[in-house]
C-alpha cells in the first residue's frame, strides 16, 4: 500500500481537520501524517480560524512499538509542543490510548491533545471549544 | 521502572488490603517491591474473577492511567503480605514530562503487560475446565514460579476457590480438575503448588 493510501487528512464541514489511518502504518506515513497536521495547523491559524484535529486510529490492525518507530515518536513529541493548534482528539483502541497519552505526558500538552476510545466522546470534547 | 520509584518510601501492607476499588478515580500508581497483588472485578452473577496477578517488579494500574481512563476498571487487592512503594500519579506524570526515554520504557513496559491481559482474558475463554486450570497453572508459573527441584513452586497460596475464581469456575468444578491433575502428576503439594512443567505443558497442547 502506498504512504498516501496509509491515511487520509481532509477538512470536515463540521469544524475541524480530520485525519484517518487505515491498515498498518510505516515510519514513513506517520511521519507524513505529522507533517500533514503541521501543515494544517499552520494554514487554519493563517487563517485565523480554530486549529481542531480529530485523529482516527481505530483502523490500524496493530500498534508498532519497535525502536524503528522511536524517530517517529520523537518527532510526534516535538510537534506536540511546537505546532500551533488548539485541540487534538485522538481515537483507538488501549494500545493506542496508552501509546498516544504516553508521548503527551512526556509533551505537557494534555489540557489540549486527549485520546479516546470512541469518536463520540472524543468529538464532544472537540467541539467544547466552538 | 525501579529507577523512577528509587526516592519512595516502602510502606508495608497486609494479606487481604484491597488497594483500589473499581471505578476510583486514579490518584497514585503502586510499585510492588515484594508479594502479589491480585486483579478481579465482579461478574454479573456476582461471583468474583480474577483476571491478572501482579508480582514484585511490577507496576499498577498504569494502563489505566496512560491510557488516560483515569478510572480503575477492577479491584485490586493484596493475596500475600506486600511491600509497596505509593507515588501520586502527579509526580509521576512530572518525572514523564521531557524525558522520552523514560516514556519509551513505560509504553514498552504498558504495552506488554496490556498483552499479557489480553493473553489471560482469551484463557479465560479456553473450551475446557481441564484446559483453563491447565492455562492458569502455566501462566501462575511463569509469572509467581520458582524452581524446586525438576519442578516449579508457585509463590502464592492457592485453594479450590482461589483456582475456580482465576478460571470462572464453579469450587466444585475447580476440586474436580485440581484432583485429576494429581492423579495426573502435574500438580503435587498443598496450599504452594509444584508444578511439572512438562507434563503441564503436554496438557496445554493438548
Amino acid at each position: 500500500m502506498a504512504k498516501a493510501d496509509k491515511y487520509k487528512t481532509y477538512f470536515n464541514p463540521a469544524g475541524f481537520v480530520e485525519q484517518q489511518f487505515i491498515g498498518t502504518q510505516t515510519p514513513e506515513s506517520v511521519l507524513a501524517s505529522v507533517e500533514d497536521l503541521i501543515k494544517w495547523s499552520k494554514k487554519l491559524k493563517s487563517k485565523q480560524q480554530p486549529a481542531l484535529f480529530l485523529v482516527d486510529v481505530t483502523q490500524v490492525p496493530k500498534i508498532d512499538i519497535s525502536s524503528k518507530m522511536a524517530h517517529v515518536r520523537q518527532r510526534a513529541v516535538k510537534a506536540m509542543t511546537s505546532a500551533e493548534y488548539d485541540r487534538v482528539a485522538i481515537y483507538g483502541n488501549v494500545a493506542v490510548q496508552i501509546l498516544v497519552n504516553t508521548l503527551v505526558l512526556i509533551a505537557g500538552k494534555r489540557h489540549k491533545i486527549r485520546v479516546f476510545s470512541n469518536r463520540v466522546d472524543a468529538l464532544s470534547w472537540l467541539k467544547e471549544t466552538a | 521502572m525501579e529507577k523512577l520509584f528509587a526516592n519512595v518510601p516502602v510502606r508495608q501492607l497486609a494479606k487481604g488490603q484491597i488497594l483500589i476499588y473499581e471505578g476510583d478515580t486514579i490518584q497514585s500508581i503502586f510499585f510492588l517491591v515484594s508479594g502479589y497483588v491480585k486483579v478481579s472485578n465482579i461478574l454479573v452473577n456476582g461471583a468474583r474473577r480474577t483476571i491478572f496477578i501482579y508480582a514484585p517488579g511490577d507496576a499498577f494500574p498504569l494502563t489505566s492511567f496512560l491510557s488516560g481512563i483515569g478510572v480503575a476498571r477492577y479491584f485490586y487487592e493484596t493475596i500475600t503480605d506486600v511491600e509497596v512503594k505509593v507515588m501520586p500519579h502527579k509526580k509521576l506524570q512530572s518525572l514523564i514530562q521531557g524525558d522520552l526515554k523514560t516514556g519509551e520504557e513505560l509504553i514498552a513496559y504498558t504495552y506488554n503487560l496490556n498483552e499479557q491481559f489480553i493473553d489471560r482474558i482469551e484463557m479465560l475463554s479456553e473450551r475446557s475446565a481441564r484446559h483453563k486450570v491447565a492455562a492458569l497453572l502455566a501462566y501462575l508459573s511463569d509469572k509467581t514460579g520458582a524452581p524446586h527441584g525438576d519442578k516449579i513452586r508457585l509463590k502464592i497460596p492457592l485453594t479450590s476457590q482461589s483456582i475456580a475464581d482465576m478460571c470462572s469456575l464453579t469450587r466444585e468444578t475447580a476440586s474436580m480438575q485440581i484432583i485429576q491433575l494429581r492423579k495426573d502428576g502435574v500438580i503435587s503439594g498443598t496450599r504452594f503448588l509444584n508444578v511439572d512443567q512438562a507434563r503441564l505443558k503436554k496438557l496445554v497442547n493438548s
